[in-house]
């Protein structure tokens, strides 16, 4: 395989993308309405992901009938499953039900959603999260992130904010925005996720190695790629309200 | 740092470059909905919020549901519990919704939900299970509702003492799967509600079409059971459980009497299938 250039002399990357340009974002709210209480796909170029919540409910509706006994008096018990199947990916690859790093991202967004939920109001309830990879292309953890989000919104959880996330990577000094599999396959990222307009992070994940003097930059200009995405989200959630409250009149 | 990003063309907007700017002020424009991210107390009642959205910074409005606010030492605390001071505390909204403001409280009513249960709340449930002296009722909230043995009518007249033998064939009565026509007795709070059947139009349905809607296309109203021509009476429980049935006709008028007793069940039912084919 020859070596790809993956950033230009001119600054275009692989894809003709600058190194601070997002891929096409697009999202929808409620488009699972009867099978579950909030649902929202995510688009982030060629990545798509389903994610549906069910809750706030007493119980796990499926199978785990156990799940009674252990509720939380404090706040919800949060149940987020990634379902990756084998065609999502450019190579077909059957997965084990469960994977070692999908289940650490699993434990990753519970951990970032705990906090993010208000917990007080869903004392002894089970919330649950089940994400659909339809197709990657880079940037996993930071759609699910965006799913999740966008899904808990629809179901009418309350939220302290928006949690957006994005994937950047370094390549040579230069920070990229959004990487897509042939990036993140050769180069080093990090995930971050922001809570709504702040500063604040909520969630960061890097699964490589990194130097540290160019982590700044890396999470400044992921930061403000956040904000441009949760920016998206929030027309998207108030078009979608605007839609459902004009059907109840 | 600017971000470049390419959104999918909608509405009136195409191919368009937009370049995020240090405010983050959002307007929609294409229907005339603006709404504001900035302070400003007084706004029309119908507008809409999003989670972490500040509502208003003015420490006068008390903070209901939806709401939450930011103490000074960056613990977060929400809703009802302001008694200490919370002034100068600006509110946020917790929920994508729109703003109700009732005196000086201000509430975000989501677009979407689970239904939460009101006292006096027509509604119907599913049994979904039996414990000690009540059945366990799925109404399509947060949480399932209790029905209790003391609050159903039992076969044999609206007086009857329950007695341990009625404890006994509770399952007799309503079984796992059962849907029961009922109204909240003391609904709201944490531990779930009280459901009670202890009037002649509630009780086991029987004979129909289960059709379940959004809690929220269900207006709350005095009457919810409403018959129609050609003996078919239906039931919009306020929780979006809907019944379309056949019209009881046993009894005075539209106030089905004796029929909606529970566990009346077998004679009923014969009646009812024989003026089916009528």
């Amino acid at each position: 395989m020859s070596r790809l250039e993956l950033y230009s002399p001119e600054g275009i990357r692989i894809d003709g993308r600058r190194f601070n340009e997002l891929r096409q974002f697009t999202s929808q709210l409620n488009t699972h309405p009867n099978v579950s209480d909030g649902s929202s796909y995510v688009q982030q170029g060629n990545s798509k992901v389903i994610c549906l919540v069910q809750g706030p409910m007493e119980s796990l509706s499926n199978t785990n009938a156990g799940g009674a006994s252990k509720l939380d008096h404090n706040g919800p018990i949060l149940s987020i499953n990634i379902n990756y199947p084998p065609f999502a990916n450019n190579v077909r690859k059957k997965r084990m039900r469960n994977d070692r790093r999908l289940q650490e991202l699993c434990v990753v967004l519970k951990r970032c959603f705990l906090k993010t939920i208000v917990s007080k109001n869903y004392a002894r309830t089970v919330i649950e999260v089940n994400i659909t990879v339809l197709s990657m292309d880079g940037g996993l953890l930071a759609c699910c992130c965006n799913a999740i989000t966008l899904a808990l919104i629809d179901a009418g959880i309350a939220l302290y904010d928006y949690v957006s996330a994005i994937s950047i990577g370094l390549y040579n000094q230069i920070p990229l925005l959004d990487m897509n599999t042939l990036e993140e396959n050769d180069l080093s990222f990090i995930t971050i996720g922001v809570v709504g307009d702040s500063d604040k992070l909520n969630l960061v994940l890097c699964e490589d190695k990194l130097p540290l003097d160019n982590l700044e930059a890396l999470i400044s200009l992921g930061i403000e790629g956040c904000h441009r995405i949760k920016q998206l989200m929030d027309e998207q959630v108030r078009l979608v309200g605007t839609d459902l409250l004009s059907k109840k009149q | 740092m600017n971000i470049i990003s390419i959104t999918q063309a909608h509405r009136k907007t195409s191919h368009t470059i937009i370049e995020s700017d240090d405010d983050s002020d959002i307007e929609m424009d294409d229907q005339g909905i603006i709404t504001r991210t900035g302070t400003g107390t007084g706004a029309s009642s119908s507008l809409v919020v999003t989670p972490g959205e500040l509502i208003t910074s003015d420490p006068t409005w008390m903070k209901g549901h939806g709401t939450y606010y930011l103490t000074s030492s960056s613990t977060t605390t929400t809703d009802e519990n302001n008694n200490n001071n919370n002034s100068e505390m600006p509110t946020y909204s917790s929920l994508a919704g729109t703003i109700q403001k009732v005196n000086k409280l201000l509430t975000v009513v989501p677009f979407k939900g689970r239904y939460k249960p009101e006292t006096g709340d027509h509604i119907i449930g599913r049994i979904t299970g039996i414990s000690v002296k009540r059945w366990k009722v799925d109404i399509g909230g947060e949480r399932s509702a209790t029905l209790l043995l003391g609050s159903v009518n039992l076969p044999g007249g609206v007086l009857r003492r329950k007695t341990e033998a009625d404890e006994l064939q509770m399952r007799s009565f309503l079984k796992e799967g059962d849907l029961v026509n009922c109204e909240v007795q003391n609904g709201g709070g944490d531990g779930g509600c009280m459901l009670h059947t202890r009037s002649l139009k509630y009780g086991k349905l029987r004979n129909g079409v289960f059709v379940k809607v959004p809690s929220g296309l269900i207006v709350r109203s005095k009457n919810h059971s409403f018959d129609l021509p050609g003996g078919v009476s239906i039931i919009l429980g306020v929780n979006g459980f809907c019944w379309i049935g056949m019209t009881k006709r046993d009894g005075s008028g539209n106030s089905n009497s004796s029929g909606n007793v529970i566990g009346n069940n077998l004679k009923t039912e014969a009646g009812l299938t024989q003026k089916k084919y009528k």
